[in-house]
C-alpha cells in the first residue's frame, strides 16, 4: 500500500476530452509511420508545462537519415480542451473540441509543409 | 498576468585590481567601481528578475555586483574568457522566478574554441510564474569595432552565423521562444546583422545567419523557420521629436537615440550609436505562452559615469 499516493491513481479516469485529444495525437503519429512505410517514426515528446497545458512535441524521426524534426507542437490542458496546436503559423490554432483537433490535424497533414517534410525525411 | 523584468548592462572593464591597464589598478578602485556600477544599475533597472552582464572578468565580481544591488540570493551562469586579459559573460537570475533547464547552457566558445572570449551565452529557462513555459535568454557581447568596422565585421558576422545556426539546429527543439539582449557592437542595420553572403569568405552564403529585422511581419509570417528576430531598437534610433519641438526652450529629449557613443560620455553632445539591442523570435513576440511587451523596451544612460554603455531593459508578459 502506497504511503503517499492514492492507491487507485493509475485507474482513476481522466477527462474524456483529454483521452480523445491524446488519442488523436497518437493516431497522427501512427499515420506518419504508416504513410511512410516505416521510414519515418513519430513520437509525442513532452516539453514544458505551461499555462496552456502540457506541451507535446510531435517529433518525426527519419530512420535512414537519423534526423529528428518537430512536425508541430500541441499544448493539451488537463481537461483536454482547449488544445492549442502550433503549426509554425502566426497564431496557434485553438481547438475547443476533439473534433476540431481532428480537423486541424487533417488540414495540416494534407498541407504542403507536412507532405514535403515527410517526403524529405523518408 | 505575471511579468518578468529583464535587463542588460555592459560593465566596462570590470577586472580585478591590476590585471589589465584598462581596468581598475587597486582593490579600492575595484570596490569603488563595483559600488558605482551597482548603484547605477539599481537606479536604472530596479530589480530585474533576469540580468545579463558583459565585460565582467569572473563570477566573484559578478556576485559582488549583485550583492551591491541587493540581489545576493540570485544565481549566476558565468562563462569566462579563454585568456587572462579578456572578460566573460554572466547571466544572473532570480531562482524563485526562473529555473535553468539542466544541460542547456551554450556559449559560442563551445562552437569556435579558438576564440579568446565568449561572444554570446545562451541559457534556457523554465518560467516558474504566470503562464510558465520556457524560453532561451542569450546575453551577447560581440567583438568591438576597435580597428575599424571593415576589419572587425567578419568576427561579428561569425557570431551572427553561429547564433543563427544554434537557434535553427538546436535551440528551437527545446523552445522557439528566444530573447537576445546585449552589446552587439554594431547597429541594427549593420552588415553583421543583415548580410548573409559576406562572411569570412566573401562568396560563401550562410542562410542560417541571424537576421535582425525591423518588420514584425518577417518574423511572424506563416511557417517562417529561419532565424529572423524582431529588433526593437530600430524604432528608438531616430530623433524622438521634431526640430521645432527640440528648439523650444527647456527642451529635454523624451528618450536617448542610442546606447553608446560620444553622447553617452558627454551628455548633451551629438554622437549616438545603437550598439545594445533587444531582439525577439516569433514565439517570444507573439502567439506563445509568453511575449515581450514592446512598449517597455527602455534605454537607461549611465548616471554616474561608471560604464560607457547604457543599460537596456524589457518586460516579458507571461
Amino acid at each position: 500500500m502506497s504511503q503517499f499516493f492514492n492507491p487507485n491513481l493509475m485507474s482513476m479516469p481522466k477527462p474524456k476530452a483529454y483521452g480523445d485529444v491524446i488519442g488523436l495525437l497518437n493516431d497522427f503519429c501512427k499515420d506518419v509511420e504508416e504513410v511512410t512505410n516505416g521510414q519515418v517514426t513519430c513520437a509525442l515528446v513532452p516539453g514544458f508545462v505551461t499555462g496552456f497545458g502540457q506541451e507535446w512535441k510531435v517529433t518525426a524521426h527519419s530512420v535512414q537519415k537519423k534526423i529528428d524534426h518537430i512536425l508541430f507542437r500541441a499544448y493539451v490542458p488537463v481537461d483536454g480542451v482547449p488544445t492549442r496546436l502550433d503549426f509554425y503559423e502566426e497564431q496557434m490554432t485553438e481547438c475547443a473540441t476533439p473534433d476540431q483537433v481532428k480537423l486541424a490535424l487533417q488540414s495540416f497533414a494534407r498541407g504542403p509543409v507536412a507532405e514535403e517534410t515527410l517526403q524529405t525525411l523518408s | 498576468m505575471a511579468q518578468i523584468k529583464v535587463g542588460f548592462q555592459n560593465c566596462t572593464n570590470l577586472f580585478p585590481a591590476g590585471v589589465v591597464q584598462r581596468g581598475p589598478q587597486s582593490p579600492a578602485a575595484v570596490r569603488a567601481k563595483v559600488e558605482a556600477l551597482g548603484d547605477e544599475m539599481t537606479a536604472n533597472l530596479g530589480i530585474p528578475h533576469l540580468l545579463g552582464l558583459c565585460e565582467v572578468y569572473d563570477e566573484p565580481l559578478a556576485r559582488e555586483l549583485l550583492k551591491r544591488m541587493g540581489l545576493g540570493a540570485y544565481k549566476i551562469e558565468f562563462r569566462p574568457a579563454a585568456v587572462a586579459n579578456e572578460t566573460g559573460i554572466a547571466v544572473c537570475f532570480d531562482p524563485s522566478v526562473l529555473s535553468p533547464v539542466p544541460g542547456q547552457v551554450v556559449a559560442d566558445l563551445d562552437l569556435r574554441p579558438a576564440s579568446r572570449r565568449p561572444r554570446w551565452l545562451a541559457v534556457a529557462f523554465e518560467v516558474l510564474t504566470g503562464n510558465r513555459g520556457g524560453f532561451w535568454f542569450v546575453a551577447n557581447h560581440w567583438k568591438s569595432q576597435m580597428g575599424g568596422p571593415l576589419q572587425t565585421d567578419p568576427d561579428r558576422q561569425e557570431s551572427a552565423y553561429l547564433l543563427g545556426e544554434f537557434f535553427m539546429n538546436r535551440a528551437h527543439k527545446l523552445t522557439e521562444a528566444m530573447l537576445l539582449m546585449g552589446d552587439f557592437n554594431c547597429e541594427p542595420g549593420d552588415r553583421p546583422l543583415t548580410t548573409q553572403s559576406q562572411r569570412l569568405t566573401p562568396l560563401k552564403s550562410k542562410p542560417n545567419m541571424l537576421k535582425s529585422v525591423r518588420e514584425r511581419a518577417l518574423v511572424l509570417r506563416d511557417r517562417n523557420k529561419l532565424a529572423y528576430f524582431y529588433n526593437c531598437m530600430w524604432s528608438l534610433m531616430d530623433e524622438p521629436d521634431t526640430l521645432a519641438a527640440a528648439a523650444s526652450p527647456g527642451y529635454v529629449p523624451s528618450r536617448p537615440m542610442g546606447t553608446h557613443g560620444a553622447a553617452i560620455s558627454q551628455p548633451g553632445s551629438p554622437g549616438w550609436l545603437m550598439f545594445d539591442h533587444v531582439m525577439a523570435s516569433k514565439r517570444m513576440l507573439h502567439g506563445g505562452p509568453m511575449a515581450i511587451d514592446e512598449t517597455t523596451v527602455k534605454i537607461h544612460p549611465p548616471k554616474y559615469g561608471s560604464a560607457d554603455h547604457a543599460a537596456i531593459s524589457v518586460m516579458i508578459d507571461c
